[in-house]
């Protein structure tokens, strides 16, 4: 009776999310910037924007399209990622195939919803049947996973960034859970540094509950990986004085390093040494200082901070070289650490 | 044959299994699997029609002990080796967690059965063994074969449907329908 049922396989692509359940410590814009990166570099990059607040989809198209995007979403011909999973929550069917919006030659969006607080909501119930081993929790809980695979196979797609909310919600537990590794970013501020006590221990707990949930899954069927690896940090948003943080900002730096040590990296290798197998010296897999107007001017023109009509072309050499830095160190660990 | 006795050691062998199966972790994975037979079993509108009532249990220690000690005594009236342990308990003892089904009609084993079968195929469940119908009468065999169901021999004065499950990797569940 079992096997009349062919799962989808997992697609190569790496997942990757930028978390840190803290808002204002610069995650979407690290992760935009990071995807325009490494599709500059010859990567095929599909954004998800997870975040029911859109901010990446509205980062990147216009406020017409998106208006009608979302609209329109809750129809038949709906584009975002709302009308994809919507036959899920409706129970009456699978995932519904949509298609990315392109932008530029490799870098694709799966358009965020703010509907996406009712999938949040249905989640809970769908991680209960998931514990009761009901066919249809697992099909909710990896609904977003199995649009991303059926996308991820469709482009070629390399790597996949999940931008996500501040928060611990069920919805970035399925993220998280279906990412192959997470970076966290950290603002250079005390409460930013404050929020990095929390995050290993909800982490780890996601992982364990998971865990449970798959001993006991049915053989054979799509299932979210389950094994986020801690991949670094990245300190964000500090002022420079001669080339290295100033004075006010270096406190800050320190403790980040001290509390991702004990607070995510030691409570990662204490429950699974794989999943955090570097040092933490090795772990700062860049930074960002603040590149003042760059930011904002981003936003507003859709573009990478780099080709922004704002700041000087100094300032822009220097934004791209920091995404760039870390592109390829991120190339250089995913295509390493992910084989460990 | 005079019925076998068992050592001391035999003994301590059993109660060992039985401490095993009573720690946290083996109990907390029967008791899940018992939510999960019962949330099985309670998704189905169509099946619920057909149904007296359901009673679902979770082996104790002294029945668990009680098999235990019942099959090493036949394996040494045998003569052969008795070689259930902790780490093939859940595969050996098939009944640790049991959910029964009752219905008041005969005939409504035909739609139960059906029921059962297809919510098992869509929540993939994995059958081990039957559905087998354990009877006593004659004509009772005869209109479960009719309907497709195995029969085996019943001495008891009663009838049941028993379908042996595998939910996941470790553990067996005995529905039964009578």
């Amino acid at each position: 009776m079992a096997g009349t049922h062919k799962p989808a396989k997992r697609h190569s692509a790496k997942r990757i999310v930028i978390y840190n359940h803290k808002g204002g410590v610069g995650k979407t814009t690290l992760t935009i910037n990071l995807a325009f990166a490494l599709a500059s570099i010859g990567k095929n990059v599909l954004l998800v924007d997870s975040d029911p607040q859109c901010n990446i989809t509205s980062y990147l198209i216009d406020d017409i399209t998106l208006d009608d995007l979302l609209d329109h979403s809750d129809e038949d011909e709906g584009k975002t990622i709302w009308s994809s999973i919507k036959p899920l929550i409706e129970a009456t069917g699978d995932v519904k195939t949509i298609e990315p919006i392109q932008q530029g030659r490799r870098l694709f969006l799966l358009p965020g919803d703010i509907r996406l607080s009712e999938f949040e909501a249905d989640l809970n119930k769908f991680w209960t049947e998931c514990l009761e081993r009901r066919m249809r929790g697992f099909r909710g809980v990896c609904g977003l996973s199995i649009l991303v695979n059926q996308v991820s196979e469709a482009h070629d797609i390399d790597y996949v960034f999940y931008d996500c909310g501040p928060n611990i919600g069920p919805l970035n537990k399925v993220i998280l859970l279906d990412s192959d590794c997470f970076i966290v970013p950290a603002a250079c501020d005390l409460f930013s540094v404050r929020a990095l006590k929390t995050l290993g221990h909800t982490l780890a707990g996601w992982i364990k509950s998971w865990s449970t949930i798959v001993n006991q899954a049915p053989d054979g069927i799509y299932l979210l990986p389950g094994q986020p690896k801690f991949l670094g940090y990245i300190p964000q948003r500090f002022r420079v004085y001669r080339e290295e943080p100033s004075s006010t900002y270096r406190p800050f730096y320190s403790k980040i390093e001290k509390n991702v040590n004990s607070e995510i990296l030691s409570i990662f290798k204490k429950e699974d040494s794989s999943l955090a197998s570097r040092s933490i010296r090795d772990l700062r897999i860049g930074e960002v200082k603040d590149f003042g107007p760059l930011a904002t001017a981003g936003q507003s023109e859709g573009r990478p901070m780099w080709e922004v009509s704002k700041g000087s072309p100094d300032q822009r050499d220097a934004a791209r070289q920091s995404f760039l830095d870390i592109a390829n160190t991120i190339i250089r660990l995913t295509e390493s650490h992910m084989s460990d | 044959m005079s019925k076998a006795k068992l050592s001391k050691r035999e003994h301590g062998k059993i109660e060992r299994i039985v401490d095993y199966y009573l720690n946290g972790e083996c109990q907390e994975l029967v008791r899940r699997c018992e939510l999960q037979v019962k949330a099985l079993f309670s998704t189905s509108d169509d099946l619920a029609q057909h149904l007296h009532s359901t009673k679902s249990r979770i082996k104790d220690r002294e029945r668990l002990r009680d098999k235990l000690i019942r099959k090493a005594i036949e394996c040494k009236q045998l003569g052969q080796q008795f070689d259930i342990t902790e780490n093939n308990l859940f595969e050996r003892v098939t009944d640790l967690v049991g959910y029964r089904i009752l219905h008041l009609h005969t005939k409504q084993i035909e739609a139960i059965n059906r029921i059962v079968l297809s919510l098992l195929q869509s929540e993939r469940w994995v059958v081990i063994e039957g559905p087998i119908a354990r009877t006593w009468d004659d004509e009772f065999r005869d209109y479960f074969q009719e309907v497709g169901i195995e029969t085996r021999d019943n001495k008891r004065m009663y009838t049941n449907v028993t379908i042996f499950l595998k939910p996941m990797n470790r553990l067996d569940v005995r529905v039964s329908c009578r």
